[in-house]
C-alpha cells in the first residue's frame, strides 16, 4: 500500500498493511531543511508562499516516512481575512485588538476562503502533486470554539476565563461568533478539499476547557457543521484534554477521532464506539527522552490498539518544536515495523 | 458544630449537602483585599491571628460548611531548604531550581513546629471560633516537585517530566523526599486540630496514564497509607485529570476532587466506592446569578441524590468572582438538597 492508501483506509477502518502514522505539527519544528528556509523567511512569510509552504509541508514525507502529509496552515490563517490583525509570534498568537464587545463581532467579515486563502489551496495542489499518492494530504481546519477563544483572549491561555465569561454574559453575541466563524471555517474546508485535501482535520485545542453541558449547549452543534461540511472526505475531529466529553466529541462528529494523551486510548476507543476510527495518542513529552522511553510509550499506544482496523498513530498533541527529526524518522520505522500485517501484502 | 462535610465524606447521610469553594479564602472577598494591602501572603501565614482570620473570613460571610487553612501549597518548602518567593501576578518562584542529585540530597528533613510554626498555632485559633470542620491541605509531591524543577508554575510540566524520563533516580529521590514532606506537614497539621486533609496535585493532568501509574501513583500511595492512622477524610483532588480518575482513586483518598471538565455523573461511575467533591465551573460564576444558578442545579442533578456530595467548584474561586454569588450558590445547594434533620 501507499502511504496515502494506508491512512485513508485506516480513517475508513478498512484493512491496512500497516498501522499508517503522522505527527501534528510535523511540518517545520527541528528539521535542517526547515531552519535553513526559516533563516531566510518569517513563518507568515513561509505560510503565504505556496511553493515554501508546500516544500516545508512535504519535507516530512521525505524525511520521516509519514503516511499524511499536513499542510503547514496555521489555524489561525483565515482570521486576518476575517478582519482581525494576527501576529503569529513564538509563544503563539498574538491579537492586537480581542474581540470584547458584540460590535466587535459586528466589524467582522465572513471569509471568503478560496480568494482570501488562494496561497493555501495553491500549496494543497502543490502538495497533492508532489506526493504522488507517497502519503495523503491532510488539511488542518480550527475548530470554531479555539478561534473564538483567541479571538477574545488576545492570545493562548490556561483556563480560558475571559472567552467563557463572554460566552455567559453575552449569549447572543457568542452565538453571533460561533456563526459566523462556523460559517467561515466550514467554506475554507470545503475549499481545500476542491483544492486536494483528501483528509481534513478540525483542530480544537481548546474545548478541553469546558463542561460537558456547555461544550454540548454552546459549542458542539458548530462543530458538527463544519465537520458535515467536510463530509467529502474522512474528518478527524481532535479535541485536547478532551477526556470528560469524549462522547460528545464523538456525536458532534468525525469519521476518525483524535485522542489527547491524557487517556488510555483503549479506553478511549470503547467510549466512541468502535464504529469510528481513532487516532493518537503518544505523550509527545516523550519525544524529548532517549529512544527506550519513546519505545515504551509507542509500544504501549500500539498494544491499546491492539492491531484492530481504524487505528492511525500520533501524537498526543503537537510535537515539541525542539523534537530531534532523527526520533521522529526512527518512530515512524518503528510504528510501521512492528504493525506490518503480511497477509494484505 | 455544622458536621454534614464530614458526614458527606464519609457517605454518610447529611441533613443538606455541604459546600465549600476552593480559594474561599481570597482574593473575591472585599475584606481579604483589604488585609492584603497592608501585608503580603507570606505574612498572613507567617501571622497566626491573621491567618485565622483570614480563614476565618468566608466562614462568616458565605456560610460554607467547612474552613480551609490559608497557606499556598508551597508553604512547607522552606521547611526543606527552598529559598521561594510568591510574586504578585506569578506565583511562586523559586531562584535555583532543583535539578541534579546533588541539589536533591541538599534539601534538609522536614520539622513541622520548626517550619510552619505559626500555621500550627493558627489551627487552634480558627478550631476555637469555625463552628465548622477545618480543612487542612497541602500539595501533592508531584506538584511540588513540578514547581521545584522548573522554579515556577508551567502549563505542561515539561521540566519535571523530563528530569522523570532522563534521571529517573534522581526524580524519583526528590518525589520520595516530597512524599516524607508532605506526610509530616499532614501529620502536623492534623495534630494541631485540622478534621480533614485536602491533598491538591494542580499538575497532574499533564500526566499520561502510563505516566502516572509508573512515576507518581506509588508515591500518593505511600502518602495516603502514611496518614492512614490519623483518622481525618482525606479529599484527592487532581485538575485536568478526567482521564486518571480511576488511577488517582486507587492511589488513595475518601473523597475525590472533580474538576468541571466531566461530569458529576461520568465521573462518580468511574469511582463508585468513594465520596465526590465538585465540579461547578468556576467561570460560570462570573455570568449573572441565573447563568451560574443554571448550572449549579445541573451540577446537583448528575448527582441524583446519592450520599457522600460535598458541593464545591471544579477549581479554585476566581478573582472576579461576585461574593454574593457564592452566597447566594451556598444558600442554593443547601435549599435545593435539605432533607430535614438526620438522627
Amino acid at each position: 500500500m501507499t502511504g496515502s492508501e494506508r491512512l485513508l483506509a485506516a480513517c475508513r477502518r478498512e484493512a491496512v498493511d500497516a498501522t499508517p502514522v503522522w505527527f501534528m505539527r510535523q511540518a517545520g519544528g527541528s528539521l535542517p531543511r526547515y531552519l535553513a528556509i526559516r533563516e531566510r523567511h518569517s513563518v507568515q512569510a513561509i505560510a503565504r508562499t505556496p511553493e515554501l509552504s508546500a516544500e516545508v509541508s512535504l519535507m516530512p514525507v521525505e524525511e520521516y516516512g509519514v503516511d499524511g502529509a499536513v499542510m503547514y496552515a496555521d489555524i489561525m490563517l483565515p482570521l486576518g481575512p476575517m478582519g482581525v490583525d494576527v501576529e503569529l509570534t513564538p509563544t503563539g498568537p498574538s491579537i492586537a485588538a480581542p474581540i470584547r464587545s458584540a460590535a466587535d463581532i459586528g466589524r467582522l467579515r465572513p471569509l471568503d476562503a478560496e480568494t482570501d486563502l488562494s496561497f493555501v489551496m495553491d500549496a494543497i495542489r502543490l502538495v497533492r502533486r508532489g506526493l504522488d499518492g507517497r502519503a495523503a494530504v491532510i488539511g488542518i481546519v480550527g475548530a470554531p470554539f479555539t478561534l473564538a477563544c483567541y479571538l477574545i483572549e488576545g492570545g493562548p491561555s490556561r483556563d480560558h476565563v475571559v472567552a467563557k465569561a463572554f460566552m455567559y454574559r453575552e449569549p447572543e453575541a457568542w452565538s453571533a461568533l460561533m456563526r459566523l466563524l462556523t460559517s467561515s471555517m466550514a467554506a475554507y474546508a470545503v475549499a481545500q478539499i476542491r483544492a486536494g485535501a483528501q483528509i481534513v482535520q478540525l483542530f480544537d485545542s481548546w474545548a478541553g476547557a469546558l463542561g460537558p453541558r456547555d461544550y454540548f449547549n454552546r459549542v458542539s452543534l458548530h462543530t458538527a457543521q463544519v465537520l458535515a461540511a467536510a463530509e467529502a472526505v474522512p474528518t478527524i475531529h481532535f479535541v485536547a484534554g478532551s477526556a470528560g466529553i469524549l462522547e460528545l466529541v464523538a456525536d458532534a462528529g468525525g469519521d476518525v477521532i483524535g485522542i489527547d494523551s491524557g487517556q488510555s486510548l483503549a479506553e478511549a476507543w470503547g467510549r466512541v464506539g468502535r464504529q469510528r476510527a481513532i487516532q493518537g495518542n503518544l505523550d509527545p513529552a516523550r519525544l524529548l527522552g532517549g529512544w527506550p522511553a519513546i519505545e515504551a510509550g509507542a509500544r504501549a499506544v500500539l498494544d491499546e490498539a491492539s492491531a484492530r482496523a481504524g487505528h492511525v498513530f500520533n501524537l498526543g498533541h503537537a510535537a515539541p518544536r525542539e523534537t530531534d527529526p532523527g526520533v521522529l524518522r526512527d518512530l515512524v520505522a518503528y510504528v510501521h515495523e512492528s504493525t506490518t500485517r503480511t497477509e494484505i501484502q | 458544630m455544622n458536621d454534614r462535610f464530614l458526614r458527606a465524606c464519609r457517605r454518610e447521610p447529611v441533613d443538606a449537602t455541604p459546600v465549600w469553594f476552593m480559594r474561599q479564602a481570597g482574593r473575591s472577598l472585599p475584606e481579604y483585599r483589604a488585609v492584603r494591602e497592608r501585608v503580603t501572603l507570606a505574612e498572613i501565614v507567617g501571622d497566626p491571628a491573621l491567618c485565622a482570620e483570614v480563614t476565618l473570613q468566608p466562614v462568616r460571610r458565605l456560610g460554607v460548611d467547612a474552613a480551609i487553612l490559608f497557606a499556598d501549597i508551597t508553604t512547607p518548602l522552606a521547611g526543606i531548604g527552598v529559598d521561594l518567593q510568591i510574586v504578585d501576578g506569578v506565583g511562586p518562584v523559586i531562584d535555583r531550581p532543583v535539578r541534579t542529585a546533588e541539589d536533591v540530597a541538599a534539601l534538609r528533613t522536614f520539622e513541622a513546629a520548626e517550619a510552619v510554626g505559626p500555621l500550627l498555632e493558627a489551627i487552634a485559633l480558627i478550631r476555637l471560633e469555625a463552628g465548622v470542620p477545618l480543612i487542612g491541605f497541602a500539595g501533592a509531591p508531584f506538584t511540588l516537585a513540578s514547581y521545584l524543577v522548573e522554579g515556577r508554575g508551567s502549563r505542561d510540566a515539561l521540566a519535571i517530566r523530563r528530569l522523570l524520563r532522563d534521571q529517573p533516580e534522581v526524580a524519583a529521590e526528590l518525589l520520595t523526599r516530597l512524599t516524607d514532606m508532605t506526610v509530616a506537614y499532614v501529620r502536623a497539621q492534623v495534630e494541631a486540630g485540622a478534621q480533614a486533609i485536602q491533598l491538591f496535585d494542580s499538575w497532574v493532568g499533564v500526566l499520561s496514564p502510563f505516566d502516572y501509574e509508573r512515576d507518581v501513583l506509588p508515591h500518593m500511595r505511600r502518602l495516603f497509607g502514611a496518614i492512614d492512622d490519623l483518622g481525618v477524610p482525606t479529599i484527592h483532588f487532581g485538575t485536568g485529570a478526567s482521564g486518571l480518575l480511576r488511577l488517582l482513586a486507587a492511589a488513595g483518598g475518601d473523597v475525590i476532587g472533580i474538576d468541571w471538565r466531566i461530569g458529576l455523573d461520568a465521573a462518580w461511575r468511574q469511582v463508585p466506592d468513594r465520596a465526590v467533591q465538585g465540579n461547578l465551573d468556576p467561570s460560570a460564576l462570573l455570568g449573572s446569578w441565573p447563568t451560574a444558578r443554571e448550572q449549579a442545579v445541573w451540577v446537583l442533578g448528575e448527582v441524583a441524590g446519592r450520599a457522600g456530595h460535598v458541593f464545591n467548584l471544579g477549581h479554585g474561586v476566581l478573582p472576579g468572582t461576585d461574593p454574593d454569588h457564592l452566597r447566594r450558590l451556598v444558600d442554593l445547594v443547601h435549599g435545593e438538597t435539605a432533607r430535614g434533620p438526620v438522627s
